[in-house]
């Protein structure tokens, strides 16, 4: 199910909303389905990846196995973790904390580590770096808080991980997620294009432009009764919108646009109030979101009921729900 | 030898020229950084890099090296994992960036041996390596990647085939249990091939070791020539000249000092060449109050360290004597921190140069404007004693004043042009109509150029005409006159 879902993708991220939310079991999936696969399949990660234990939790993480012919691109340091034959194919100066990263075609089958760069641009840089040395699809692993990944700029779609590690409550589980997911399926603003010059700009249906830099969001939306139309450089999160509450910045109307999914940093609830007063979040970028998977075992202990896991989570997202686990049997 | 300090090379614009020169590869970059500096005792090698930038200008006038440029671009810096080839550790990474750069090395050899058989470049050898290339490439086949191959040992060879046949199995093995016995028959396998690639990692090592002091040469020779071509191409650009080394005075004519150009340009103005010539003795500089004394005095300490450093100078022509020590004493280049008085400071780190100067018998002494900040009557007096004193030891020294009674006792005397010769009138009237850009505008008319005088020639004394221009309360200017007139 999986391989369909990524077929039409050139680059594909998995980000998860917590620690062993499955994201590694996802990626041998992913890899394991590309086994007969007649291109070149390229793996990174931003951060490090494919420990066999989880450095932050102690827990027991699936390793990352791969098929001959495989492109890694993996700090120089962790090569000695992978028992795969390995052929360098190219060196970068991109530093990580365990060297810097160089490109490995696997020539066996095997299990490796992987330590990516850890800014977007240098993503960026590496998967066409990975595209200009052969590679047909790029899969790039996530680490914990780094939503940047999914950003279109970085990776062309993306899977969304969840499960029991979240919250030992699947109703917070199950609400969080589908906030997460829904972000994530933003649409696309119909009124802006470009990507912005300033803070913060203000435009009314006659193209009326007003920027600032400075001023705090309500204050500028007080000042700007007509302009409805707000474009949001940079990350918007729950402390910026908060004043808009609790000053009673009127919102009727008004379409707060972020450049891309991964600059929404914002609550369920936030993200209620801001509909409830009549305003509209949208994206200059769009994101693709393919799947959510869920994993109904904790890693502190609280396992949920997978069936009722998993159809809770197809009645709150728009997308496929796949079980990490079920996929695996 | 002149040692090169910081402070200095921001001063006179020596840092900019650095900042100018653009290198290609590591090894450049790093001779860029670490600048030899040529004493007496080096002069024939200091000629050798002089020829050799002159040969790859013309060379550069005909011919497009933007191509071996781009390939000395490619080059990573190796000397890492040269200098632990000793350790016979290195990993399949470091083989990898060897063999690339003895792959680049052929590339870059075929490029330079086209160039030499033109320029004859005098101690730059660059050949490909082909023997350490053979170890790296057992196969011939010049892949830009590096695995170490199966045809390095049968053993490595019989295991990497066992290998993979439980890896065949195992794609297509679904039972947990006989999968769990594969993956340990196949961890036991990797453990061999790990332990087998180490060993033959070790064994390249060994064989690369002969190498390794032809590796560190050719290196040094890539850096030369890449220090070399960017050199060149500085030269180009402003018009450098090949220096000749005298063993008396120093000459530089049509001096530039690109640090400033390149501001001045920014404003849409130029930089007055300056041309000066200093014998064994006193050279001293007058001239009016914001004429650039201090600009021509930075630009010589500038060139005579191009020079030292065989960059070619920014003049039209140089004639510079190789020194032991240069030394510019300026009231900005001390040290405020010791709590010393500007004046203070100066004072000490000129007693400083003259204990030092006695000692060493090729020095240059720049000093500009000695004892400005203390009561000028003593001033004055200090400044005419150093002078004095100057002349009797073995320095050529440069000094800059607008004190007078002091440039009489000198052995040659310069003065900044100034606004000397400026139409006064044009000039008055064009500041009437914009007062606001008086500065500009005497800046446009400002000579920065400096001439040589007679001894006898007085300090031109240009500011009270410099009040006046700039608009200066006519009364103040009436009281300044009476005391001039007494």
């Amino acid at each position: 199910m999986l391989f369909e879902l990524v077929t039409p993708y050139k680059s594909i991220s998995i980000i998860g909303m917590c620690k062993n939310a499955g994201k590694t079991t996802v990626l041998n999936e992913l890899i394991a389905a590309h086994r007969d696969f007649d291109g070149i399949l390229a793996l990174t990660s931003i951060g490090r990846d494919g420990e066999s234990t989880d450095v932050v939790t102690s827990t027991h993480k699936p390793n990352i196995y791969v098929y001959e012919n495989t492109l890694v691109a993996t700090a120089s340091g962790l090569l000695k973790h992978c028992d795969i034959t390995s052929e360098v194919v190219a060196t970068t100066d991109m530093g990580t904390p365990f060297g810097d990263v160089a490109v490995v075609r696997a020539k066996s089958d095997g299990y490796i580590q992987i330590g990516g760069p850890s800014m977007s641009q240098q993503l960026i840089d590496l998967n066409s770096e990975l595209m200009s040395i052969g590679a047909t699809r790029v899969i790039i692993d996530g680490a914990i808080s780094r939503k940047s990944l999914c950003a279109p700029s970085v990776t062309e779609a993306t899977i969304l991980c969840t499960g029991a590690s979240y919250s030992s409550s699947i109703d917070k589980v199950i609400e969080d997620t589908k906030n997460s997911a829904e972000l994530l399926m933003l649409d696309e603003t119909d009124f802006w294009a470009g990507e912005p010059t300033a803070r913060l700009t203000f435009c009314d249906d006659e193209g009326n432009v007003a920027t600032y830099e400075s001023t705090p969001l309500h204050e500028a939306i007080k000042a700007n009764p007509e302009k409805k139309h707000i474009m949001h450089r940079g990350a918007v999160t729950d402390s910026i919108l908060k004043p808009l509450f609790m000053s009673a910045t009127p919102l009727q109307g008004v379409e707060i646009c972020a450049q891309d999914a991964s600059k929404l940093l914002i609550s369920a609830k936030t993200r209620d109030k801001l509909l409830l007063r009549g305003c509209r979040l949208s994206v200059l970028n769009k994101t693709v979101l393919l799947a959510v998977t869920v994993n109904p075992i904790s890693a502190y202990g609280t396992h949920f009921d997978p069936v009722e896991l998993r159809v809770r989570m197809k009645e709150a997202v728009d997308v496929p729900v796949i079980d990490v686990r079920s996929e695996n049997d | 030898m002149i040692e090169l300090d910081y402070k200095l090379n921001e001063k006179v614009g020596f840092s900019h020229v650095i900042d100018l020169l653009g290198t290609c590869s590591p090894y450049g970059t790093e001779r860029k950084k670490k600048l030899r500096v040529y004493d007496n005792t080096r002069e024939a090698e200091l000629t050798d890099e002089f020829y050799n930038i002159s040969r790859v200008m013309t060379y550069m006038g005909e011919h497009d090296c933007t191509r071996i440029e781009r390939r000395l671009l490619g080059l990573k810096d190796i000397r890492g994992s040269v200098g632990s080839i000793d350790s016979l550790s290195l990993n399949d990474i470091e083989l990898f960036e060897l063999k690339r750069f003895l792959l680049q090395l052929e590339l870059i050899a075929d490029d330079f041996s086209e160039m030499d058989s033109t320029c004859q470049l005098k101690n730059i050898d660059i050949a490909p390596f082909t023997e350490a290339l053979e170890v790296l490439d057992p196969d011939g086949m010049k892949t830009q990647t590096f695995m170490l191959s199966s045809s390095l040992s049968e053993e490595l060879c019989a295991i990497r085939r066992e290998k993979k046949d439980i890896e065949i199995l195992l794609r297509k093995e679904m039972d947990q249990e006989r999968r769990a016995t594969l993956l340990r028959k196949r961890a036991r396998i990797t453990a061999m091939e790990d332990a087998e690639e180490t060993r033959l990692r070790a064994m390249l090592c060994e064989k690369l070791l002969p190498y390794k002091q032809g590796l560190l040469n050719v290196i040094d020779a890539l850096g030369s020539l890449d220090f070399t071509l960017a050199r060149a191409r500085l030269a180009l650009r402003y018009g450098c000249c090949c220096p000749s080394i005298s063993q008396g005075g120093l000459e530089l004519s049509g001096m530039i000092n690109p640090a400033i150009q390149d501001a001045l340009e920014k404003r849409g103005k130029s930089f007055t060449p300056v041309s000066m010539q200093a014998r064994h003795g006193v050279t001293v500089i007058t001239g009016a109050n914001m004429g650039g004394k201090t600009v021509a005095l930075n630009t010589v300490a500038l060139n005579v360290l191009c020079v030292h450093c065989a960059i070619f100078p920014f003049a039209r022509h140089a004639q510079v004597p190789l020194f032991d020590r240069l030394y510019l004493i300026a009231e900005d280049m001390q040290d405020s921190s010791k709590g010393l008085s500007s004046f203070g400071a100066e004072m000490m780190q000129l007693d400083a140069a003259l204990l030092d100067i006695k000692k060493h018998d090729a020095s240059l002494l720049l000093i500009d404007e000695l004892a400005r900040g203390t009561n000028p009557d003593e001033g004055a007096c200090i400044v005419r004693g150093v002078v004095n004193m100057l002349k009797t030891m073995s320095v050529i020294s440069v000094l800059t004043t607008h004190y007078d009674n002091v440039a009489c006792y000198a052995d040659a005397h310069y003065q900044v042009k100034g606004l000397c010769g400026v139409d006064m009138q044009a000039l008055t009237a064009q500041i009437a109509k914009k007062r606001s850009a008086s500065v500009e505008l005497i800046e446009e008319y400002m000579n920065y150029g400096i001439i040589r005088v007679d001894t006898a020639s007085e300090v031109p004394k240009d500011a009270l005409r410099i009040c006046e221009l700039l608009g200066i309360d006519k009364e103040l200017l009436i009281y300044v006159k009476k005391y001039i007139d007494k």
